[in-house]
């Protein structure tokens, strides 16, 4: 059996891990080059795919389909779980920004002085489980790669780590595994409720498969199943669709996260360490809204179109919430904690429009977040290296010590609350224009989400005048310690900048991968 | 030489004609090229390049000159481009470009004044360091400016809009290490900002009832009416007109979002004569001239009213302020007020005429202001200057034609646009003498009084004798100097010529340094054959054709505005009465008067009230407390909600997990383990029990026998 260009992009990183576990420690200087060297393939495996990546072809592409585990349920019904992994737009803008987010990680990872072999065989598999993910079409692969990204998440803030990184990291499992919970539940429900004609005939038994493309469709869904739709079956006082609707809800609300469930993510960022912290903003926040779109929104949108108010509502109070929260830390890693929280309640107003400008811009607000957040993350991670501090107050005036790093801060913080002209704008723009044009979603909700923008302006600004201007003082001992960026610190954050305004300048090199893919699912 | 130079500068445009044919080619290439300087000044920090940096920039801002203006000679009527930005299923947003007369001019206008602050900045900046970081600002700046008047969208027009006011905070806190300037710098950006917000959901509604951001299109839908119904959408298009409007308040500094415009002073004098005098702050007009098309009459009584209550606001503030570019800075809030106004009215080649006059004199004012303080070393207070008019005789009467133009006296552009302005808000009102639409013209005429006021002061305070010495004295060298003025005014009034034969004059000239030449020609710009060959009529202005039919010949404005100019003469010249000396010069003022002064003064308080709420609901920006943030109660109650309801729910959720798994572990202990041991137990109880049937004790065997028959007896005998 010949393996697909996809298949080869989630075992590279296996690989990798395993050699780096079978290197002996003695050549630990090597373990961030052939990360590096893993990453190198990735990209031009990616390139590979983006060459035969046909943006008018609506389902998946490069599909390769083979049997994984067939399991029978006594003699009537038979569970076939199946190994498909494919891309469509959706997932390939996703794949862009993992290799990115994953790409920055590795090279700032050079800062971890212990377990070097544990760190990087870790990284590398939760890259394979992350990239797993985005290319799984069968429900069943997806959450195994789902599951496979929380267990080296919780080793690499446990033990890599600030001081209470115990409490994060335990935190960080515990809520995410809830989240598992519901969609493994969810998972089971909906693979029984549907069945497949095609196998069924063949096999003189009743197949529930986890095949996304056959779950996204209402015509295989069994008439006498749990989710039927016409048959409603109550469960818990609830109808069973939006019973399952809203666990799937609940489960990727914890990971996107939706506030209340979100204070595992601040904790979870100030303990992780930076290449860490990047990981966890940049692309695994992202899977919660993948999977909004994917999972939720393709399973149940008639449940979605139902609740759209809630899920409106709910990104605004994130939006609003989050934005006063990070007005009022004094730890910088915390505030852009908060302002990531902040920054997905406008995802979650762009799905809740229910229209291509707002599933597009939830995407673009992912994509552009994912950038955004990195480099700032990346910059904290600068401030922090030199000195070990990270409070707000200790540190006036900056300028005058870094200009190169306070340019570099001046551009993420800018870009962050939604200047025109880098990509955090059009993201922000499309979610609240989408919200506005929605027919589904109260006016009130895109109009109060505005104020969003003035929020994440009156935290960011105040904080970049705190630190960076105004006379110079800052403590003795920091003032020695802080010195401007190196060359790696400048080709990091100059990249990432630069994306960003490529982005904010031409984002139609984005939607046009979008759109069909949104299109589709939106029909 | 200067033949040599024209002739080179004739050449340069005509190479460029040729060599670039379409206009949207010249703007790109006029557009990379500063952003080109922008990057170049703001990265190269070599010694030797800063040494040059001066020509570096003018030539930059030449050559953007010399691009506009092939530009303007290449293009006959409206031109509209469009190419696709982005796609999304069936909303397709483009990158529109609309070329029309007032986009051309205010493209070439932004330009000129551009160049002459930068040439300005090359002496007024000339010690300070981060000169070069100045110049990559406005290399920013304009670029964004032009991008925002070609802009044939909303969208589009809000990019821009949002870039300019981004490019404003940083020349506000050009000084970041002083705190003032950071403090204003932020709170203008922050009031943008909210401006933003309005503006952003007025396109929205926009959009929504349009299906169209382009400024064309959707007048044109309005027009038909057939597209879309009026009648259902009456009320949304007032909403978003409104809302559009807010934006405008913000960016063009109405009443009530206008208190960061003084602020913004704390950046250094030449931005402010381009950014929030001439250009950046007239962003919001220039946008009512584009949604002018879809304006109910509602909202314009709405914005009309606005327009013209800040303009009588700002100049009253005007009045009373010491500081010149406080003082100027009003002036300005108070002129773009009557532009408002204008627009609002629906004048709008009226207001956009005022608004291409207001930049030349305001940033000639602006300029000379900047002359005057470096002059005065850096001090900004009027009441320490005085009596520049002898040593600096060519600035001073470059500034006043300036001041005269913003005074609206003839033979000056100023005249012309007011006359247009006020002529059709008149005209606006109707015959109807006592209906409330006349309070319009009213307004803008008190406004208009108020100005030729607060110049005059302006004037004697910073150009004539000082004022220092005794106050009796002060009093009579006013009354002398003003007499001068007149004198100076009438000389300049009644021909420039005369003046330029007059020897001393002609002297001063050759030693004239930067300042005297930019202010000059700004001055120049100021009088009014720049806009038409006749000097009393705005009819005939070459480049703005719709005056909506007015007549101005017949119209009695400009008399009634002469006259009021000649009795703020009159006050200042006959100040006579205590109260107006002390109006002029803000001394010895006390009890009530004092109070109502300040009021004044401090614009009405208005910045304090808002500087008050955002403290206490969101954050206390002054404070410098560095141990704790101080935040306002909105900020606290969230970090408050956030640590002690959901936090602590979360944790008492897992509490509660763990004492019901200790709740199992326990019953796992007590129950299942016990019930385990205890029927082991009782097995064993039992075997230890039975054990003693098999001890061979025969008595035992025999009872057990008869027991047992006897009760198989007893049960055959009962069943």
């Amino acid at each position: 059996m010949s393996l697909s260009i996809l298949t080869i992009m989630i075992i590279l990183p296996l690989v990798g891990g395993l050699i780096i576990l079978l290197l002996p420690k003695s050549y630990k200087e090597f373990y961030p080059w052939i990360s590096m060297g893993i990453l190198v393939l990735l990209w031009y495996n990616f390139l590979q795919v983006y060459r035969g990546f046909d943006t008018q072809t609506a389902g998946y592409q490069l599909v390769q389909h083979s049997e994984w585990i067939r399991l029978s349920l006594g003699k009537t019904s038979l569970f076939s779980i199946q190994f498909i992994v494919g891309i469509d737009g959706l997932s390939f803008v996703m794949m862009l920004l993992t290799l990115i987010v994953f790409s920055v990680a590795t090279l700032s990872s050079h800062k971890i002085d212990k377990k070097e072999k544990a760190y990087f065989s870790l990284l590398l598999l939760m890259l394979a489980a992350v990239i797993g993910c985005f290319v799984a079409v069968d429900f069943f692969l997806f959450f195994v790669c789902f599951e496979f990204m929380l267990l080296p998440m919780y080793f690499l803030i446990g033990i890599w780590g600030g001081p209470n990184r115990s409490y994060a990291s335990m935190k960080f499992l515990i809520y995410t595994l809830v989240g598992s919970v519901l969609i493994l539940v969810v998972m089971l429900v909906t693979a029984m409720s549907y069945s497949d004609e095609f196998f069924s005939n063949e096999f003189k038994k009743m197949v529930f498969s986890f095949d996304f493309r056959l779950l996204d469709d209402f015509s295989n869904l069994r008439k006498d199943g749990l989710l039927s739709i016409k048959n409603p079956n109550v469960v818990l006082g609830l109808p069973a669709r939006a019973l399952m609707f809203f666990f799937l809800l609940l489960g990727f609300g914890i990971k996107l996260p939706i506030v209340p469930f979100h204070t595992w993510l601040p904790d979870a960022h100030v303990e992780a360490p930076t290449p860490i912290s990047v990981v966890l903003a940049g692309v695994l926040l992202k899977i919660g809204g993948y999977g909004f779109i994917r999972i939720v929104y393709g399973f149940f949108p008639d449940m979605c179109a139902k609740y759209v108010h809630l899920l409106g509502l709910v990104g605004l109070i994130a939006i609003i919430y989050a934005g006063f929260n990070a007005l009022a830390q004094q730890d910088l890693k915390k505030l852009i904690a908060y302002s990531s929280v902040s920054h997905m309640g406008f995802v979650l107003i762009g799905f809740a429009a229910l229209n291509a400008e707002g599933f597009n811009g939830a995407v673009f607000q992912m994509f552009s977040h994912g950038l955004l957040s990195t480099m700032l993350f990346v910059l904290v991670g600068v401030l922090y290296d030199r000195t070990k501090n990270r409070e707000i107050k200790n540190y006036k005036g900056i300028v005058q010590l870094m200009p190169i790093f306070s340019v570099f801060a001046g551009v993420g913080f800018f870009a962050s609350m939604g200047l025109p002209g880098f990509s955090g704008f059009i993201g922000e723009f499309f979610t609240l224009f989408g919200g506005f044009q929605s027919g589904n979603l109260p006016k009130y909700i895109p109009v109060l989400g505005v104020f969003g923008i003035l929020i994440s302006a009156v935290y960011f600004l105040w904080t970049y005048q705190k630190m960076f201007f105004g006379t110079l003082q800052v403590s003795t001992n920091f003032e020695s310690k802080l010195k401007d960026l190196n060359l790696l610190e400048i080709v990091i954050l100059s990249s990432l900048s630069i994306l960003a305004i490529f982005y904010g300048l031409f984002p139609n090199y984005l939607f046009k991968f979008l759109d069909t893919t949104i299109n589709y699912i939106l029909k | 030489m200067s033949f040599g130079l024209i002739c080179l500068f004739l050449t340069f445009i005509s190479v460029l004609k040729t060599a670039l044919m379409n206009p949207e080619t010249i703007i790109l290439s006029n557009l990379l090229v500063y952003l080109f300087g922008f990057v170049v000044l703001f990265t190269v920090k070599s010694e030797i390049f800063r040494s040059f940096s001066d020509w570096v920039a003018t030539g930059i801002f030449v050559l953007g000159v010399i691009f506009a203006s092939s530009l303007q000679l290449s293009i006959s009527e409206n031109y509209q481009i469009s190419y696709t930005w982005i796609q999304i299923h069936n909303t397709t947003i483009n990158f529109d470009l609309l070329l029309d007369n007032q986009a051309y001019f205010m493209y070439v206008l932004i330009q000129v004044i551009a160049l002459f602050v930068v040439v300005f900045s090359s002496k007024y900046l000339a010690k300070d360091v981060s000169k070069n970081r100045f110049y990559a600002y406005i290399c920013l700046f304009v670029p964004a400016m032009l991008g925002l008047v070609i802009s044939g969208n909303l969208l589009q027009f809000y990019i821009f809009w949002e870039l300019v006011g981004f490019c404003s905070f940083l020349l506000i806190g050009f000084w970041y290490e002083k705190k003032s300037a950071n403090s204003a710098a932020f709170k203008s950006f922050i009031i943008n900002r909210l401006g933003d917000c309005f503006l952003f959901l007025g396109i929205c509604f926009t959009f929504y009832i349009f299906k169209s951001l382009n400024f064309l299109t959707i007048a044109e839908l309005f027009r038909e009416g057939s597209a879309f119904n009026l009648e259902n959408h009456y009320l949304n298009l007032s909403i978003a007109a409104v809302l559009m409007f807010v934006g405008v308040m913000s960016k063009s500094a109405q009443f009530p979002l206008q208190i960061w415009l003084p602020k913004a002073m704390e950046g250094p004098t030449p931005a402010s004569a381009l950014i929030h005098a001439a250009t950046m702050v007239v962003a919001g007009v220039f946008l009512l001239a584009r949604i002018n098309p879809i304006l109910l009459i509602e909202v314009r009584y709405i914005i009309a009213f606005v327009g013209c209550f800040t303009a009588v606001m700002g100049a009253i503030s005007a009045l009373f302020q010491n500081q010149i570019k406080a003082a100027l800075a009003y002036s300005t809030i108070s002129q773009l007020g009557m532009m408002v106004c204008g627009m609002g009215i629906g004048a709008v080649g009226a207001a956009n005429f005022h608004l291409a006059t207001h930049a030349f004199f305001k940033a000639g004012l602006f300029l000379g202001a900047g002359a005057v303080i470096d002059i005065f070393n850096h001090k900004q207070d009027m009441r320490k200057m005085g009596g520049l008019q002898k040593s600096h005789p060519v600035l001073f009467y470059a500034f006043c034609i300036c001041g005269a133009s913003l005074c609206g006296i003839p033979l000056t552009s100023g005249f012309l646009s007011k006359d247009a302005l006020i002529t059709s808000a008149l005209a606006f009102a109707g015959n109807d003498y006592f209906s409330f639409k006349m309070l319009i013209p009213l307004l803008l005429v008190i406004t208009s009084f108020i100005t030729a006021l607060y110049l005059i002061r302006i004037v004697v305070m910073t150009f004539l004798e000082r004022q220092e010495s005794q106050f009796d004295k002060i009093i009579q060298n006013t009354k002398k100097t003003v007499g001068g003025a007149i004198k100076s005014f009438e000389n300049i009034l009644t021909g420039e010529r005369q003046e330029a034969s007059n020897g001393a004059f002609v002297d001063s000239l050759k030693q004239a340094g930067i300042y005297e030449i930019c202010v000059f020609c700004l001055a120049l710009g100021s009088v009014f054959f720049v806009f038409s060959a006749e000097a009393f009529s705005f009819e005939n202005i070459w480049y703005i054709k719709t005056f909506m039919g007015l007549n101005a010949r017949n119209s009695w404005i400009p008399w009634v505005l002469m006259g009021l100019f000649v009795l703020a003469l009159m006050i200042s010249y006959n100040t006579t009465s205590d109260e107006i000396r002390n109006f002029y010069l803000n001394k010895r003022i006390s009890g009530t008067k004092n109070k109502l002064i300040l009021w004044i003064k401090n614009h009405f308080y208005i910045e304090d009230f808002y500087h008050r709420i955002f403290s206490k609901i969101i954050l206390k920006y002054e404070s410098e407390s560095a141990s704790t943030r101080s935040l306002g109660s909105i900020a606290i109650k969230a970090a408050q909600i956030e640590k002690n309801i959901i936090d602590v729910a979360i944790l008492k959720i897992t509490k509660g997990f763990l004492s019901i798994a200790k709740l199992f572990g326990k019953a796992d202990s007590f129950l299942v383990d016990r019930s385990v041991n205890g029927l082991s137990d009782t097995i064993m109880l039992a075997g230890q029990k039975i054990k003693n049937i098999q001890k061979n004790n025969v008595q035992l065997y025999l009872y057990t026998v008869i027991l047992a028959v006897l009760f198989i007896g007893l049960i055959k005998f009962l069943f």
